[in-house]
């Protein structure tokens, strides 16, 4: 079973702390996890030390079969698109970081399978930067999925997309997720994505962890008071699901 | 939307097959067209010769006459073969300069490399000054390509500090350009009128200066440096996609940055310390290698390496035509000629190339 723990764990950009002594239990594979908070809170930082890109205090522990850093896979919210490269050549380019010039043909099936559950194989030979914000982010999804991550850990991954598209992702990362027994944690600023799909929510806030837990028991009005300042209910949709209805900010 | 069990579309895999095999076939012509060019530069000249001779002097060097082997193997093969090493270093240190600074204006004349060799050979040229010293006999150059080579480690150097960008690199490239450019305006302002001609000769860069020793050093390095960058491919085309997604992807993009900025260095220094300033294969070698091949290092690498020799063993033909029996300096007529052919590649393409 892959699981994820972070043991007082800290960040800092030379003398300034972005967060410190964040302690999370146990994000285990099989489920999708809401990392929420407000703008600027540390999300893309916290993500960035679980990754080990970003040194700092405290403990990562991976469990996983493949174990170590290798496991874990960090999708930046930054989709690079610059490069002439092809969406297939950068995907192809994801799954193989280092290694020999020869390119298998298992790579090539994974790559493909990869971009037809995206449904981004009519895009898979333009160039990056002939894409759209919303077909780049896709794009970004199906690197970080190339990798064949056993952890992986999403930042905004949804924010430039349609509604139909963000709906889409969540099912497939919530399908993917429960498939290859992969522990998915995903940057939110959509708390009703947080509510409907993710099985835990973790909340940061002035670079500390405020809240974490069954997301129905995380997002509550007083934490939506108290971290984004807006005063709100939660409802039961026509399916019987909560539902987040905002009535205004707290001017 | 499909997750599991669906068949996969084939059409990827298939289309990825056919880009590949159409980039090796671009390789291959680039390949064959160096072959004629470089056959072309040794035919051509005061003497002239059929392709035919040339191939029957190089291949079998006892049956020809004695002119004929003394002028392809002591003249014009040196010559021939320095604008192919040339090209080709400065290619591909251009490319990997625009890869690892993120920066399509990169280069070894643009970063302030050829400025600084040029400003070295001048110390020589006008004052006599020679930086290393006991290497009197080679003076020119051992100067250029010491200054080229501070000029580097400076960069290099800035590159390690914390905090810089590449933005930064460039710009401290082009203040290096300025500085280097007015260091050598002044010696030409004090220099006599026979030191100033040298000056002026050596920093339009040529070939004449070719000689069997700098044939091999600029092919050594060159032939050392090619499989240090082709182990790291991958990890230089992920660069492109941007610091944060290459980390992403597990490339040490500090470490791999200095690497590959210090290989360049020696890359740049060394030819332009033999040949002079040729600034614009460095810079427009890549960028056609780009447009033909993309930018998977697989196929750019050696793209850029055979369009950089192409291109400068290309020009040294066509300065040898211009005017018959007369040898024009090639730093210019590469950029004379390699201009306009750039621009049209440019304006003829139909998708982007930065």
């Amino acid at each position: 079973m892959v699981a994820l723990a972070l043991n007082a764990i800290g960040a800092r950009y030379g003398s300034r702390a972005i967060f410190s002594d964040i302690s999370v239990d146990m994000i285990t594979g099989g489920t999708l996890t809401a990392l929420i908070g407000p703008n600027a809170a540390g999300k893309s930082t916290l993500f960035k030390r679980i990754a080990g890109l970003v040194k700092g205090a405290g403990t990562v522990t991976v469990d996983a079969p493949r174990r170590g850093e290798d496991a874990i896979c960090y999708m930046p919210q930054d989709t690079g698109a610059n490069a002439v490269l092809t969406v297939y050549e950068s995907v192809l380019l994801a799954s193989r970081s280092g290694g020999s010039w020869l390119v298998k043909e298992g790579d090539l099936v994974h790559i493909d399978s990869i971009l037809e559950a995206l449904r981004i194989t009519p895009l898979a030979f333009r160039n990056l930067c002939e894409l759209s914000g919303g077909q780049r982010q896709l794009v970004s999804i199906a690197q970080a999925l190339a990798r064949r991550p056993e952890i992986l850990l999403m930042d905004e991954p949804t924010s430039a997309l349609d509604l139909h598209r963000q709906i889409e992702v969540l099912h497939l990362m919530r399908d993917l997720a429960r498939r290859d027994d992969m522990a998915v944690v995903i940057a939110l600023h959509d708390l009703n994505h947080a509510l409907r799909y993710c099985e835990r929510t973790l909340v940061i806030a002035d670079g500390r962890l405020v809240a974490a837990g069954p997301s129905e028991d995380v997002i509550t009005p007083a934490l939506l008071r108290d971290i984004y300042k807006v005063d709100a209910r939660i409802e039961c949709c026509s399916q019987g699901k909560p539902l987040i209805v905002v009535d205004g900010a707290i001017l | 939307m499909a997750v599991t069990g669906s068949l996969p579309a084939e059409a990827g895999r298939v289309h990825y097959r056919a880009l590949a095999t159409r980039r090796i076939l671009i390789l291959c012509v680039l390949v064959v067209l160096l072959c004629l060019s470089v056959a072309l530069d040794m035919a051509l000249g005061p003497a002239r010769y059929s392709l035919g001779e040339v191939v029957a002097a190089l291949w079998t060097p006892d049956l020809v006459g004695e002119q004929l082997r003394v002028v392809i193997w002591d003249i014009r093969l040196p010559v021939a073969l320095i604008a192919l090493t040339v090209g080709a270093s400065l290619s591909l240190a251009g490319a990997e300069m625009q890869t690892i600074l993120a920066n399509p204006l990169a280069s070894p004349f643009t970063l302030g490399v050829s400025a600084a060799a040029g400003f070295g050979a001048a110390l020589g040229l006008v004052g006599g000054v020679a930086l290393l010293p006991g290497a009197v006999e080679y003076m020119i150059p051992v100067n250029a390509f010491v200054m080229a080579m501070l000029a580097s480690l400076l960069i290099y150097g800035v590159s390690t500090l914390r905090g810089v960008t590449s933005e930064t690199i460039v710009l401290l490239g082009i203040a290096m350009v300025f500085t280097f450019n007015a260091l050598l305006s002044l010696l030409e302002y004090l220099a006599s009128e026979q030191a100033l001609a040298a000056v002026v000769f050596w920093t339009m860069g040529s070939l004449t200066k070719a000689t069997w020793p700098k044939v091999w050093i600029t092919a050594a390095v060159l032939v050392l440096s090619v499989p240090l960058l082709a182990r790291r491919a991958w990890q230089l085309t992920a660069l492109r996609l941007g610091d944060d997604k290459a980390a992403s992807f597990g490339v040490d993009i500090r470490r791999i940055r200095l690497e590959v900025l210090l290989l360049v260095s020696l890359l740049a220094a060394i030819p332009v310390s033999f040949v002079g300033t040729i600034g614009f294969v460095g810079l427009v070698g890549p960028h056609i290698a780009r447009m033909l091949l993309g930018e998977d290092q697989r196929f750019f690498l050696p793209g850029s390496i055979l369009c950089g020799a192409l291109m400068l063993s290309a020009t040294s033909v066509v300065s040898k035509m211009i005017i018959p029996g007369a040898i024009l300096p090639i730093g210019v007529i590469t950029s004379l000629v390699g201009l306009p052919f750039f621009f049209a590649l440019i304006f003829t393409h139909r998708r982007r190339t930065w």
